[in-house]
């Protein structure tokens, strides 16, 4: 059912480092995250999490080591998710770019 | 200027450290657990638990116990969700930002099972509960009560009702003692002190 070997590599324990407001330098977004989580997981990855809050959506970002790698907005009033994700390595998404 | 460093190889060193320490402050003294787990029950049959000691460098010898016992409010659920597998954590964290616990989001997704491409790797439901905990607090010296007080605070009972695991997050301080326990301790110490002088 599902691709081979696809649970081999899964995990249950992340490090949860932080949690602070953060200012976005792309997409020419003014807009400030709501939150922004930092965690590692077992492989040693850096992953932001930022999320986006408005009184209809919310919107959440995951960047892998500083690479944009998925997106999701979540509408409040259709209790839809739209999510988007990236392939690996993108450089033109960079977190740090 | 910077340093300048010189390291010396020597034989191994005859002197050790003592890790039996009396009356070391327990490491619950600063990471308070939400509950009783781990801890031991007052000697006096009072219903308190010891959270830990300590003593002040100024009056050395005099040993301070905080006690705690505590009730707790069952403020009823605040969420609950499934989510199916192969749910990005994107997805997941815009959910979970869209409900009351966007605050918690990154603690809730420390609970959650992924895979090492960030992809859930199996079904699983999170509860979050609210639960505001009334707790008292009582410092002993030399077995007499030397200070009471009090925190009110509220947290969020997260549980991973797949994984079977729980964990607290402090949801707000409502009122009470608003220093560390060591300051507490302090107090009851100086207190003990002040009536034996």
């Amino acid at each position: 059912m599902y691709e081979k070997g696809y649970f081999s590599r899964s995990f249950s324990y992340y490090s949860f480092l932080s949690c602070h407001q953060y200012t976005l330098p792309i997409l020419n977004c003014l807009l400030s995250p709501t939150e922004h989580f930092v965690l590692y997981n077992p492989e040693g990855n850096r992953l932001d999490v930022l999320i986006y809050q408005s009184l209809i959506e919310s919107q959440a970002e995951v960047y892998k080591d500083g690479l944009l790698i998925q997106q999701a907005v979540a509408n409040k009033q259709t209790m839809t998710v739209q999510s988007e994700i990236y392939d690996l390595p993108n450089e033109s998404n960079s977190f740090n770019n | 200027m910077g340093f300048t460093v010189i390291t010396q190889h020597k034989a191994q060193s005859t002197n050790s450290l003592n890790l039996v320490i009396p009356f070391s402050t327990r490491s619950s003294l600063w990471n308070e657990p939400v509950e009783n787990s781990g801890l031991s029950s007052s000697p006096y049959g009072d219903g308190y638990y010891l959270i830990g000691t300590d003593e002040l460098t100024v009056h050395p010898g005099i040993i301070g116990y905080l006690y705690r016992k505590y009730t707790k409010t069952y403020d009823g659920e605040t969420a609950y969700w499934t989510f199916d597998v192969h749910q990005t954590m994107a997805a997941i964290a815009a959910i979970i930002g869209a409900s009351a616990c966007a605050s918690i989001a990154g603690a809730l997704l420390t609970m959650l099972v992924f895979t090492s491409s960030e992809y859930l790797a199996y079904r699983q439901a999170l509860r979050v509960e609210t639960y505001t905990f009334n707790y008292t607090y009582r410092v002993r010296v030399n077995g007499s009560i030397q200070l009471t007080s009090y925190r009110d605070i509220t947290y969020w009972k997260s549980y991973n009702t797949t994984e079977k695991t729980t964990r607290w997050d402090e949801k707000s301080f409502n009122g009470g003692f608003g220093g560390s326990n060591s300051e507490l301790v302090s107090q009851g110490i100086q207190n003990y002190v002040n009536s034996h002088s």
